[in-house]
Parts: C-alpha cells; structure tokens; sequence
C-alpha cells in the first residue's frame, strides 16, 4: 500500500460527484477527456475551491500552476520575480541559472514564450517552499521536444505533484501513478505503466505515440519500459 | 436580411425616454420616471444584470448619505440617482448597437462607439474571471493575504486585458475582413415604441391638466 499525500472522502464539487479517492505521495497525472473534472480536483487539491460535501485531507501549503501561466506574474522582469519569492536578491539569478532560465533574467514574464512562461510559473510555485504542487495542462502551447524538457524538469523539481493533461505521452513521462477521470469520477487508477493502455481503452483515446513505440518494441509492462523511458528521460536532461 | 427586432426599441424613443429621465432630475416627476424605466429594465434582455446595476448603485448612495444626512436625505439621493440611471440605462440597453450605430452615423459621429457598452460588458465579463484566476494563480505561488492580493493581482489581469484586445482585434479583422461589411442598420419603429410614446404623452398631458406636484 502506498503511502497517500491526499486523501479525498465523500467530496462532491463541481463536477465531481462524491469522488473518493487516495492520491499518493510522488509523480501523479491525472488525464481525461474535457470536462472530466480535472481542473476542478485541482483546485480542491489546492484549496481554492472549496467542496460543497466531503472532506479533503493533505498538505495545505500548496503550490499551483494553471493553464494560464502568465496570470501568475506580476513584476517588471523575470529576475525580480524570483527576487520576490527567494528573498534575495542574490539567489535569484543562481535559481534562474539552475533551473535554465538565466537568459530570460532581464525580460518581462509577460514576454516570454509559452514553454519559458511555463517554467516560470510552475518554479514560482514551487520557491515559497510548498508542501505539494498542482500543475494543470502544463503542455498545452508546447511543441513535442518542449514537452519532453517539461517532463524532465518537472520530474527533477524534487516536491511530489499533480499533473492534469490531455497530453498521453506526457503522463507517460511524468507520472509513476495515473488517475484517469471521466464525468467526475474515477475510471482507472495506478501504476502508470500498467494503467496508460488500459485509461486509454477506457477514455476511448487515441493511442499515444510513444505508448504504441513501446508496445512494438514489447515493453508494455515491468522493468523494460521504465528503463526506456528513464533513458529517453536522461537523454534530454544531458 | 434583416432581423425581427420585437423586443427593441427606436434609438429616437430611447433618447426621449433618457432625456424624461435626465430632466426627471431636475424639474421632479422622479418616481414616475424610475417605473417607467424599471418597465423597460424588466423588458430588457438584460434584465438581471441591470436590476443588480441599480442595486450596486443604490446601496453605497443610500449608506453614506444615510450615515451623513440621515434617512429621508439618503432616499431621496437614492431617488435621484435611480431616476437618471435607471430610464438612460434601461432604454439604452433596449437599443439594438447597429441601429444606434445607424444614427450616430447620420449625425456624423463615430457608428463604433454605438459597440462600445457592448465591448465593456464582454471586457468585463472577460476580466471577471480572468481576476478570479489571476488570485487563485497567486495563491498558488504564495501570495496571501487579501491586501496582497488586491494589489497584485490587477497586473496580471490588466496585461491579459491587453493581449486579450490585440488577439481580439487579429482574430476579428482576419474574420470579416470587408470593408463593406454592415455595421450599421435603419431602425424601424415598433410596437415597443408605440407603448413607450404613449406612456410619455399619457403622463404629460395627466401632470399638465392636474397640475401636480413634481415628485410625481
């Protein structure tokens, strides 16, 4: 039994009806299709919606990224952002450099590409030392190599969070657990690996790319297909 | 082809109706003029929106007159300031935009500016929830407090605000990008109208031959 960072009981909000369920400490994503109630467990995760019935339990210091990045900054550059949140004014540019985003120091966030935004947004919620981060479409504006350096960053950032996409690959990548949502409640839940074919039946969702690369190189399960990806992982971190 | 506008009222009519309502303030006949108005508001497809307009600019006249010159000076103030917004807004808001357009453009005047309450209503619907998700996007990065937040949060919100006008702007020039495209339209009289005229010549002749008192 894994140990659970969330634990929801009886939670109807939204959409999400009675929604019982264990979200464990670690990599999480949670997929479904429009409207499945994704964003909205987000937000109960997070605390800024609060359920109509049931009880959330968990970290309440948590840090959040939605879909809209640039509504979360506020000053003129991107070093003074960091300055704010680190307090000093001398970490902020070695916080930039580690998290390679020191080209970007002396421009405004509202300025900045999609991926970089991203970054910035998702570093910003991570640098006033929450205990949990939400993360909701993070891919969404990104091309595919964007989308791989996302998961990898994401995955070395060191604090347990919840990932919400449409993006299969990007689950793949960026999850050991995966919770598949449809109409509010859960229809599949667990180990990524094991869980992705099956959500992607369930979803009726296309197959994703690297899902079916997998499968021809006959890696659907077990220790192969998690070294594959582990590869793939450090092949875009070197 | 134009559309069936039943429910409309003639850009005319409404200017009669805002200007009862503008002189309402000074010379009396206020409460009569608020009716009237609340008629049309209820008539409006804007209904809610307007009668909560009212109510927000109400309250805050009826608290600091109430706590500076007592009671009957808070409703009156009150009176006053209902009797001017409610008839202008109301009549105005019964006003389909192109043929409002239509009228400033025979009076030489920008046509555009009949779209301009209509922009605001979508702007500020548009910034509405964009000032929701701005606080729950500071939240999420530490920001507490409400004072914080307020003074945070209308950055984001404005620059989005911004982006949001020249994405709009690209968007609607690439789809109608005629210049021949029909903004503006005849307005045609109807039976709304008719109701309205007749409401106005009905209370005029009624205040000339009894004589009464302006607050009626």
């Amino acid at each position: 039994m894994r140990e659970w960072l969330f634990r929801l009981r009886g939670v109807k909000a939204g959409i999400l009806a009675r929604l019982d369920l264990e979200v464990p400490a670690g990599r999480v994503a949670v997929v479904g299709p429009n409207g499945s109630g994704k964003t909205t467990l987000l937000k109960v995760l997070a605390r800024t919606l609060k359920p109509a019935e049931g009880v959330v339990e968990g970290p309440v210091r948590v840090g959040a990224s939605w879909q809209n990045p640039y509504l979360s900054f506020y000053k003129a550059t991107v070093k003074e952002e960091v300055e704010e949140a680190v307090r000093d004014p001398g970490r902020a540019l070695e916080v930039l450099m580690e998290h390679g985003l020191a080209h970007v120091a002396g421009r405004s966030p509202f300025t900045l590409s999609m991926g970089e935004a991203r970054r910035l947004s998702i570093l910003l919620a991570t640098l006033w030392r929450p205990e949990a981060l939400v993360v909701d479409e993070p891919t969404t504006g990104l091309g595919p190599i964007e989308r791989l350096r996302l998961a990898v960053w994401l995955a070395g950032l060191g604090i347990p969070y919840v990932v919400a996409t449409h993006d299969l690959d990007f689950a793949l990548l960026a999850s050991d657990w995966l919770i598949a949502l449809s109409n509010g409640r859960v229809v599949i839940e667990g180990p990524t690996l094991e869980t992705l074919p099956r959500a992607v039946d369930a979803l009726g969702f296309p197959e994703p790319p690297l899902l079916r690369e997998l499968k021809r190189l006959g890696l659907t399960s077990g220790g192969g297909a998690a070294e594959c990806i582990a590869r793939i992982l450090e092949a875009y971190t070197r | 082809m134009h559309r069936k506008d039943t429910g409309s009222l003639h850009p005319l009519t409404a200017l009669a109706v805002a200007a009862w309502g503008l002189a309402a303030a000074y010379t009396g006949s206020r409460l009569a003029s608020i009716m009237l108005g609340l008629a049309l508001a209820i008539a409006s497809p804007m209904a809610k929106r307007l009668l909560l307009l009212y109510a927000w600019l109400a309250a805050p006249v009826a608290v600091i007159v109430g706590m500076l010159r007592g009671y009957t000076a808070a409703a009156d103030s009150v009176i006053g300031v209902l009797a001017v917004a409610v008839p202008v807004s109301s009549a105005l808001s019964l006003v389909p935009p192109r043929w409002l357009a239509r009228l400033l453009w025979t009076l030489r005047l920008p046509p555009m500016a009949a779209y301009f309450p209509l922009f605001a209503l979508r702007l500020a619907d548009h910034l509405g929830v964009a000032a929701k998700e701005a606080v729950h996007a500071l939240k999420g990065r530490g920001v507490s407090g409400g004072f914080k937040l307020a003074l945070r949060a209308p950055v984001p919100v404005v620059v989005q605000g911004f982006q949001s006008a020249a994405m709009l702007a690209e968007a609607l020039y690439f789809k109608a990008p005629r210049k021949d495209k029909t903004w503006v339209e005849k307005p045609r009289a109807g039976r709304l109208d008719y109701i309205v005229w007749a409401v106005l010549a009905a209370w005029l002749a009624w205040k000339l031959y009894f004589n009464l008192p302006p607050i009626v």
